[in-house]
């Protein structure tokens, strides 16, 4: 094989070469490094911003960020660029947000998942650790049977719950995330204990729903979004949800205030944030251009087909939205794992 | 690498029965009847066995080359050990200072060494490392919007 | 009818077809590149759908991801690196015939088959999705639990030369996909305290090492360096390809079945049915002795299994809007994107749509062989260059690829990490099949395990109970005691 001939003079020759080689090159990238850091300051943003996704590409966040961004672009005049930074439930991508330089230049669409990682104790990471600039959406729990299941309303679910302890199945979601912490928190406002029901851990909604579909599961506990295709087939049929008021696709399930008589309410949500201590400059360009498009039909229109709930909190409204989500999940995860 | 049956039998054997201590220490929930440990230990269980068979079987066949290590491939092959060696150092070093040095200095660095350590030419090796270094770039930052960490070189592109 | 010839009129698009053309392209480069995925080719075209028309963009997507699971065979046969995890399945067998110089048989082979397993399974969705969709929804938990075990079980299949290092292999795989936060509590096991571990080790950057960086460790060491002599490399026509595909055909048409029924059920995708139709195929196969030396009934069961799979991956999704795979998880969200919200108003409000996505399914199915035709062409200028110079790039690349899947250069540290590993590992007999099959399907059995135990509430017998899941439950248990009690048999009649 051809190779450097290290036995005579032209080594010497050779590695001198290399040496004034990788010399030149070492001063070249300096010399690009630090051009960079000469930039005459201009009003924000003038560079583009990195966004960052906690969640896989195509997901419900992804999806929501994407949409949000490109509108936003046009109205921030730069661009906004995506950048999925899944793992950990999230995790480790709001902690990137949380971490990132608080210029203004790397933002973040999270999701409700943020109030659990204390709760949880698997992180110190909670929305203190941001800076809320607008709430975008909603995606209520609900409470979904089977259509051959015997249960017309959610009472005559509740009462064989409380008549059959440890004999009915409900489903959604991964022990002590979103949808099961939903389901806990309702059982806890009724006065049942969480246990009393056998909880089957499913990977997503969508799993869960299809467990209930199969005849395993009795109940999901899942938004009714996830559900949509099975409930219009006839084959899941929806007792209630878990918001406010009635969603607008199926405005004849009634809420749970309706038909349980309890004030519980449960939803994922997502919303736009920054790094802790967000300048002002930042959050007067950014704040009044995102309530621009979240107004818009554009931005409106994709996230309810997908079966969100608009809502549009401002950042004071966020942060304390964030702040009562928070307590709210601490109490039902400590009454869960007591 | 060679490394004889009996000899990795009795490190999946350790592995298995180290792990399975380890797996004792898992909580159960009060309701549960398997917890988290349940299946580990099954999995840790089986490869103990599977461990001990093979130990059993090397030492009955081949009882001299049981426990016997030895790297035919990596001395016999002089310089080209060294080579294989830079490999997993350039991997490594992708990893622990990728973030702060960036991938352009770094993909840069690993293909200019490599091809001097494969015997290319100085000009030949510098001149494919540059424009292999921007192909990939462009490629990935460019056309697939992957954000390669950035380190001490701004985006090329 | 008129729905039919709108469609056709949708299609015909130029928008539309340019955008399948450059989708497919894409799709290629991504599938070929080591580590790079057919699901990461959808996940990036996602932003780009935003300014496509709604055929245009589900075109698009099909086009990319069948491509690139195509792709994925091409550096497999040429430099033994499997560019997606579906490939890996029959990468031995591809890279030996290469070695035999007949890669254009290879790649010829592989893209027919895709082409076919891809155009068997789209027929299959467009005829009976909602039958199917609805036969898919009675497996629960149970069902799907022996189902894995029953795919794990192929991993003994594909390992004949050594069992007790194949079962090794594979254990080794269960274990490493244990790692993670549990399913049951949410304990993180072996996580190190490591956020990046909490959803366990990354497929793809342990499949890049796997098969990618000890590769290149292996060919630096110079293990396997030669280079195909130019001259014994065989000009095969088209009609060999043919000619192999027709001698073969029980095993494409196996595979093609078993693609697509392994696409429908939900969260099962190509790279499972690859690995299963392969494993099948030796099963049954006349000449087992060959595997691993150049055997084409390997390649061409995964092949079409591969592609196959992911048109069935469509079925429960277009009726129920539950993913039957990663990439139609990907897709499902961007055909709520663009209004047509799958489930049962789609074969009615949106019937022209519909039938048009169809016909792009078809058209890219049918778009692998000419595709097939240029990989082809440029295997030769590969295969031209000595090997050694290949690694630095492809160092790079897979250092990228480990990077790109969640934007982390956590991912390069298992990368190395899992490919030192199975370099020593494969240096010592053990074959990274089972490994590799381990680590796919170990999740889905502890998670359906989990899930049903559960259920059951401890009970063991429960797995049984429900009808299905106790005939399929039966067939394990008969699969995996049948060896064992023929040997017993044979001992007794001595």
């Amino acid at each position: 094989m051809r190779g450097l001939d290290l036995t005579s003079g032209a080594q010497m020759r050779g590695s001198s070469r290399i040496f004034a080689a990788a010399t030149t090159v070492v001063i070249a990238a300096a010399a690009l490094a630090f051009s960079g850091k000469f930039r005459p300051a201009e009003a924000y943003p003038d560079r583009p911003i990195t966004v960052i996704v906690p969640y896989p590409a195509g997901g419900g966040t992804d999806i929501v960020a994407r949409t949000l961004t490109a509108l936003l672009e046009q109205e921030l005049g730069v661009p906004l660029n995506v950048v999925n930074r899944g793992g950990g439930g999230g995790l480790i991508g709001t902690q990137a947000i949380a971490d990132a330089k608080p210029d203004g230049y790397t933002l973040g669409v999270i999701a409700s998942d943020v109030s659990l990682y204390k709760p949880q104790k698997l992180s110190d990471l909670t929305y203190e650790k941001l800076t809320p600039i607008g709430q975008t959406n909603e995606l209520p729990s609900g409470i979904t049977v089977n259509v051959s299941s015997p249960y017309k309303t959610a009472a005559e679910l509740i009462a064989d719950i409380k008549a059959k302890p440890n004999t009915l199945k409900g489903t959604g979601a991964p022990p002590n995330l979103n949808w099961h912490v939903a389901y806990a928190g309702l059982m806890l406002r009724l006065g049942i204990d969480p246990n009393s029901v056998i909880w089957v851990p499913t990977q997503g909604g969508t799993a869960g729903h299809l467990d209930v579909a199969a005849g395993n599961s009795t109940f999901s506990t899942a938004s009714l979004a996830e559900a949509r295709a099975l409930i219009d087939s006839g084959k899941l049929r929806p007792l209630a949800v878990m918001a406010n008021k009635r969603l607008e696709m199926y405005p004849d399930v009634p809420t749970v205030k309706e038909a349980l008589n309890v004030d519980w309410t449960f939803s994922l949500w997502h919303g736009l944030v920054g790094p802790a201590n967000l300048p002002k400059e930042v959050l007067d360009v950014i704040v009044p251009a995102m309530e621009k498009v979240v107004k818009k039909d554009e931005f409106r229109k994709p996230l309810q087909e997908r079966g969100f709930t608009l809502v549009w909190r401002d950042p004071t409204a966020f942060r304390e939205f964030m702040a009562s989500d928070l307590k709210a999940m601490e109490s039902v995860l400590s009454a869960l794992n007591k | 690498m060679r490394i004889g049956d009996g000899l990795i039998g009795l490190l999946f054997c350790i592995f298995a029965a180290g792990v399975l201590l380890h797996v004792r220490s898992f909580p159960t929930l009060p309701g549960q009847f398997y917890g988290p440990g349940f299946f580990p230990a099954i999995v840790l269980v089986a490869l103990l066995l599977c461990g001990l068979a093979l130990i059993a079987r090397s030492v009955r066949q081949s009882p001299e080359g049981s426990f016997a290590v030895s790297a035919p491939a990596w001395s016999g092959a002089g310089r080209k050990s060294i080579g294989a060696a830079m490999v997993v150092v350039f991997a490594l070093l992708f990893y622990l200072a990728g973030d702060w040095i960036g991938f352009v200095p770094l993909t840069f660095g690993s293909l200019l060494i490599l091809y001097l350590w494969l015997g290319r030419g100085i000009v030949w090796s510098i001149g494919l490392s540059i424009s292999l270094t921007l192909l990939i770039e462009g490629l990935f930052r460019g056309l697939l919007r992957v954000p390669l960490p950035e380190g001490l070189v701004p985006a090329l592109w | 009818m008129d729905a039919l010839l709108a469609a056709v009129g949708l299609v015909c698009d130029p928008a539309t077809l340019i955008s399948l053309t450059l989708a497919c392209l894409f799709g290629f480069i991504l599938g070929a590149l080591p580590g790079l995925t057919a699901t990461m080719a959808v996940a990036l075209l996602v932003p780009i759908t935003f300014f496509l028309s709604p055929i245009a963009a589900i075109a698009s997507i099909v086009a990319a991801a069948a491509t690139a699971i195509f792709a994925g065979d091409v550096p497999g046969a040429l430099l033994r690196m499997p560019g997606t995890p579906a490939s890996a399945a029959y990468v031995d067998d591809a890279f030996a015939l290469t070695r035999q110089g007949k890669v254009g048989l290879v790649l010829g082979l592989n893209a027919l088959c895709s082409a076919i397993g891809g155009v068997i399974g789209t027929v299959v969705l467009v005829l009976f999705a909602p039958v199917l969709a609805n036969f898919a929804l009675k497996f629960s938990t149970f069902e799907f639990f022996w189902l894995a075990c029953l795919g794990l079980t192929c991993s003994v299949f594909i390992s004949t030369e050594d069992p007790l290092k194949g079962t090794i292999s594979l254990l080794l795989g269960i274990f490493i996909a244990t790692v993670g936060m549990d399913y049951t509590t949410g304990y993180p096991r072996f996580t190190f305290e490591n956020p990046n571990l909490y959803e366990g080790i990354s497929f793809i950057p342990a499949l890049i090492g796997m098969f990618a960086l000890s590769e290149i460790i292996r060919t630096m060491l110079g293990s396997n360096s030669q280079t195909v002599d130019q001259a014994t490399r065989k000009r095969v026509g088209f009609s060999a390809v043919l000619q192999a595909c027709k001698e073969h055909w029980r095993h494409v048409l196996r595979g093609s079945a078993l693609g697509t029924s392994i696409g429908i059920l939900p969260g099962a995708g190509a790279d499972i049915a690859s690995w299963i139709s392969s494993g099948v195929a030796r099963r049954f196969s006349r000449h087992p002795d060959t595997w691993g030396k150049g055997n084409l009934e390997g390649i061409v069961a995964g092949s079409s299994a591969n592609n196959a799979a992911l048109s069935g991956a469509w079925v429960p999704a277009l009726v129920f809007a539950i993913p039957g795979d990663t990439i139609t998880a990907i897709a499902i969200g961007v055909l709520y994107l663009k209004g047509m919200n799958p489930g049962p108003t789609i074969f009615v409000e949106n019937a022209d749509l519909l039938y048009a996505v169809f016909i792009c399914f078809f058209l890219a199915n049918l778009l692998l062989l000419p595709i097939g035709l240029i990989a082809i062409r440029f295997s030769g200028f590969i295969l031209s260059m000595r090997r050694e110079f290949l690694m630095p790039p492809l160092l790079v690349l897979a250092a990228i690829g480990a990077f790109a899947i969640d934007n982390t250069v956590f991912g390069i540290l298992v990368m190395l990490v899992l490919g030192v590993l199975a370099y020593i590992l494969e240096e010592n007999q053990f074959p990274l099949a089972p490994m590799v099959l381990g680590i796919v399907l170990g999740r889905l059995v502890e998670q359906h395990l989990m899930q049903s135990l559960i259920s059951t509430q401890g009970s063991v017998i429960g797995l049984f109970e429900r009808p299905m899941a106790g005939v399929l439950g039966a067939i394990t248990l008969a699969v995996w005691l049948f060896p064992a009690a023929r040997w017993a048999w044979r001992k007794v009649r001595a």
